[in-house]
């Protein structure tokens, strides 16, 4: 018997009783549906989190200072020569400087009342470093930098929230800042409306939130009256070289105050992948226990298959009888059980896209596509169908054994 | 017995003994059995219940195995082969139409007739034709696309006869054929085996009924396992007449 004419005859047999497939192949749709729904939330969260890290910045390593306390001097301190240090240095492609400061409050349109601002101290390259979407106007420049110019960016949650909405004709808007440890108004102008990229504040009480603005880093040091900068913002030219990157800064500002041990590194890639293994391996343990549905699934096939067999002793006499051979019985049964293997796992690959879908959008607050891709189809559809040689072969073979004789008095 | 020389000698079984165990002991159901069936012959087996002539149509049909001596079917010795080409031998010699009509319930008329040709890979334009002929030659041409549960037991019986047909069988070889069919549906059946006959098919018919005997043309009469007759039909009654 030809494949095509055994597939046609296992298709046909298998439906002849329409609820009983279902039944059987409901433990292989379970199994398979969860856990490709597991697997694509998986590899949806972990592309959210990916996205995340770069709108702050994941190729960059971050260079502070790491010791505290009385030993610091003002040697120490990170400052903009630093800078113009690191950018000689080999495979470096960009340096920037942030200083940052929680000491200031913003004036809202209402007199009198202010609102806690983080005003951050910047570079332009670093609308470069954390991806920076700009609304309106511009960011800071260069030219900004050298003249310690009193503009600022702000985002566009603050140009909501202090002018009820965030429009073009805000640029050469007046904002003013206060400060707890000096008498006094400081004076900006907005030359730029960014997109917030804290996203997590839409969802938080404004009372909470602070103003995040971005001014020149020079003209911050000249509110605070400091000369050094918080952090160093690297980027490697070669993604891949990120480590040595890292080492060779390290090195470098350690051998310029003649001192060792002075300045961590953070590299986000560490974080990165070791958040992107522990979702793999969450992933892996509970796609695991989904897997065993599967098993179950399997075992009720086998169970089903064998009843089958015993329901059918007297067909497969007759088949024999008229020379069906121990082998055409046997791939009979198998093909059958495949079938419902491979229907019942393409039923669940559907079910769980759907599923991990619908997933997806009931988490609050974040925006997270289940992403499914071909492999883990091509692998259920793989497994779906091993299930059922592996516990289709049994009672096939029980089948193929049969005594014709026997076989033909049986009823 | 007196041979024709142009014809050949179809069945030849020699000194056959088949014993089986049956609980804790053993059933000699064949002893020493010496048979032969020319082309076409139309040969009745008789015997009462325990007689041998079931365990005998086993063995003709190879189905089962003899446990000493030979049987040759068309000069190929059948008696050691193994399972799967007895399968062939069942597929493409003989031709089985049994008692109960044994018809696949979910398959139609022509689909039943057309499994043997499956089972050889005929390809599906030949195994048509075939069938359809096989089912016009038993009559049954407007029948060909009902289920068994939609037929007479007469016209189930004669689609297990073009099923036995299809493959061009050397012998048919028909269990208690009309063993659940009333009488008129009898003489049907009869009736077709024997233009069958006619047309040159060797058939081997087992039955416990005299009368069913009296439609062919040897009756070959089996107790305790031996041959204790075998004697041609004086007057065959011919069916339909």
């Amino acid at each position: 018997m030809n494949v095509f004419e055994s597939m046609k005859s296992a298709v046909s047999s298998v439906f002849s009783n329409k609820l009983r497939a279902f039944l059987t192949m409901l433990g292989i749709i379970i199994g398979i549906s969860s856990v490709i729904a597991i697997v694509s939330l998986g590899a949806g969260m972990s592309n959210f989190f990916e996205e995340q890290w770069a709108t702050m910045g994941i190729g960059n390593l971050e260079v502070n200072l790491s010791t505290w306390g009385d030993t610091i001097t003002d040697r120490d301190l990170l400052t903009l020569d630093d800078v113009e240090m690191l950018r000689q240095l080999p495979g470096v492609r960009t340096v920037t400087a942030t200083l940052q400061s929680w000491d200031f409050s913003m004036r809202t349109m209402e007199p009198g009342e202010t609102r806690q601002a983080n005003i951050n101290g910047v570079m332009p390259d670093h609308e470069q470093v954390v991806n920076v979407r700009m609304l309106y106007g511009r960011y800071i420049n260069q030219v900004d930098i050298d003249n310690n110019m009193p503009f600022a960016v702000i985002t566009d949650s603050t140009a909501n929230r202090i002018f009820g909405e965030a429009h073009a004709g805000l640029i050469g808007q007046t904002i003013e800042f206060q400060s707890w440890f000096a008498a006094g108004v400081q004076s900006f102008t907005v030359v730029g409306i960014m997109v917030n990229p804290n996203t997590w504040e839409d969802m938080m009480d404004p009372e909470w939130i602070s103003e995040n603005v971005s001014v020149p880093v020079t003209t911050l040091q000249n509110m605070m009256n400091v000369r050094n900068v918080n952090t160093l913002h690297i980027a490697a030219t070669d993604p891949n070289e990120m480590a040595e990157v890292g080492e060779n800064v390290i090195f470098s500002l350690d051998n310029s105050r003649g001192t060792a041990g002075n300045y961590s590194i953070f590299n986000p890639m560490n974080f990165l992948e070791q958040m992107n293994e522990q979702l793999a391996a969450t992933t892996l343990v509970i796609s695991g226990i989904a897997a065993i549905s599967l098993l179950v699934g399997g075992i009720g096939v086998m169970n089903i298959m064998l009843v089958s067999v015993i329901e059918r002793t007297r067909e497969i006499g007759i088949r024999k009888s008229i020379g069906a051979r121990n082998s055409d019985i046997r791939a009979q049964f198998l093909i059958e059980a495949v079938i419902l293997t491979f229907i019942g796992g393409s039923i669940g690959i559907v079910l769980g896209i759907f599923g991990g879908n619908l997933i997806g959008g009931l988490i609050p607050d974040m925006d997270i596509q289940p992403a499914v891709d071909i492999m883990s189809v091509v692998l259920a559809v793989v497994v779906s169908c091993a299930t059922g040689i592996i516990f289709g072969v049994g009672p096939a073979i029980k089948a193929s054994r049969l005594d014709p004789i026997e076989a033909l008095r049986y009823e | 017995m007196s041979q024709s020389p142009e014809k050949s000698s179809v069945i030849m079984i020699t000194e056959l003994n088949k014993i089986y165990m049956q609980g804790s002991h053993d059933v000699h159901a064949l002893k020493n059995v010496n048979l032969e069936v020319f082309e076409n012959e139309f040969v009745a087996i008789m015997g009462q219940s325990g007689s041998g002539k079931s365990t005998m149509m086993n063995i003709l049909g190879c189905l089962d195995k003899p446990t000493s001596g030979h049987y040759a079917l068309d000069g190929q010795d059948v008696s050691r082969m193994k399972d799967n080409e007895l399968a062939a031998i069942r597929n493409v010699k003989i031709g089985f139409v049994f008692q109960s009509f044994n018809l696949l319930p979910k398959l139609t008329a022509l689909e039943n007739v057309e499994l043997p040709m499956i089972y050889s890979a005929k390809p599906r334009a030949m195994r048509r034709k075939a069938a359809m002929d096989a089912l016009t030659r038993v009559g049954l041409a407007d029948r060909v696309k009902h289920r068994p549960n939609e037929l007479s037991g007469g016209q189930r019986q004669r689609v297990a006869i073009a099923r036995a047909l299809v493959n061009s069988p050397s012998i048919i070889l028909a269990d208690e054929p009309t063993g659940n069919l009333d009488s008129q549906s009898s003489a049907e059946i009869m009736q077709i085996f024997q233009n069958l006959n006619a047309e040159g098919a060797t058939i081997i018919v087992v039955t416990h009924e005299p009368e069913v005997a009296a439609h062919t043309k040897r009756v070959v009469t089996f107790r305790d396992g031996v041959v204790v007759s075998d004697k041609p039909v004086e007057r065959q009654i011919l069916a339909g007449v």
